[in-house]
């Protein structure tokens, strides 16, 4: 673990490295082992080079549809094209959804599409809703919603925590749940919410995508993980995710 | 878990890649080769560490 005041000696290129979090420093981004620290560092040229910049497009999952743009910029920490647009459109008033890297292939015609990045170190988890917590400290102040997916379906608004929480509550339902979405919910093998556990923080980047979607921002958004391959657990994220184990890519 | 994600989703399914994939592009592309020993050695196997000639 590093001082916070020498944090900066976790990135390649120091200061000017870490100043691209914009002060999006995680809790735990001046540990040795931080998945904010590998995720700029792993992708940090070609934050700065428009040449690795294009090459990395090449390697990443969306190239394989759309290869060759015409320029290509990474951001890190990403929360959609505004600082507001997590809050308008997800109804997150508080710490926004932040992608951990997002690289943007910019094609002919201004066409932008995109390809979404969440980065494992050691982390073996997609984190989990603090909704489905119980306990004298749960927020939720009726955690056994949570256990019935049947029930939220058809009315969130009453159903689920999370969209009664901050104000006008989160709006990830509204994407979720709409019959175009593209996503057919199916409940835990308890008939539970499936966001509970450990898909918490991929259905948050699946809905920020979502909704760029379709206000018409992105033409097409790719979604991906990034684990080190000393990360066993990641074979179990795998699974979750994927529903096969990756055949030894992991 | 039950149910897998991209099991329910079949527009946006999510993929992998791998940390060594990224960097050997970027490499590719001409990023400094200070950075892919950083790389290598700070967070990958040992036995990739110092490979640069």
């Amino acid at each position: 673990m590093l001082n916070r005041s020498v944090s900066a000696l976790n990135y390649f290129g120091g200061k000017e490295w870490e100043a691209l979090l914009f002060e999006k420093h995680h809790k735990w981004g001046h540990a040795l082992n931080s998945s904010q620290a590998f995720a700029v560092n792993l992708f940090g040229p070609a934050r700065f080079f428009p040449d690795v910049a294009k090459s990395l497009w090449s390697a990443l999952p969306a190239a394989q549809a759309h290869p060759n743009p015409d320029r290509v910029v990474v951001h890190f920490e990403y929360s959609g094209p505004d600082e507001d647009f997590a809050k308008t459109e997800l109804g997150e008033a508080g710490i926004p959804t932040q992608i951990d890297v997002a690289v943007e292939g910019i094609f002919p015609d201004d066409i932008r599409r995109m390809q979404f990045i969440e980065v494992k170190l050691t982390e073996s988890g997609f984190g989990s809703c603090r909704g489905a917590k119980r306990g004298e400290k749960a927020p939720n102040p009726a955690p056994e919603r949570c256990g019935d997916l049947s029930k939220i379906l058809p009315s969130p608004s009453t159903q689920c925590w999370l969209a009664e929480v901050e104000g006008q509550g989160r709006q990830y339902w509204k994407f979720i749940g709409s019959t175009t979405s593209g996503l057919d919910t199916k409940a835990d093998k308890n008939g539970g919410c499936p966001w509970k556990g450990g898909l918490y923080q991929v259905i948050r980047n699946w809905a920020l995508a979502r909704a760029m979607l379709d206000r018409g921002i992105v033409a097409s958004v790719n979604l991906a993980v990034c684990i080190h391959p000393g990360n066993h657990a990641a074979a179990n994220l795998s699974t979750e995710v994927s529903g096969a184990k990756c055949g030894g890519c992991l | 878990m039950g149910a897998a994600f991209n099991a329910m989703s079949k527009q946006m399914t999510v993929s992998e890649c791998d940390p060594r994939t990224i960097i050997t592009a970027q490499e590719q592309g001409g990023a400094p080769t200070a950075w892919k020993d950083y790389m290598f050695c700070r967070y990958l196997p040992a036995e990739l560490c110092g490979g640069s000639p």
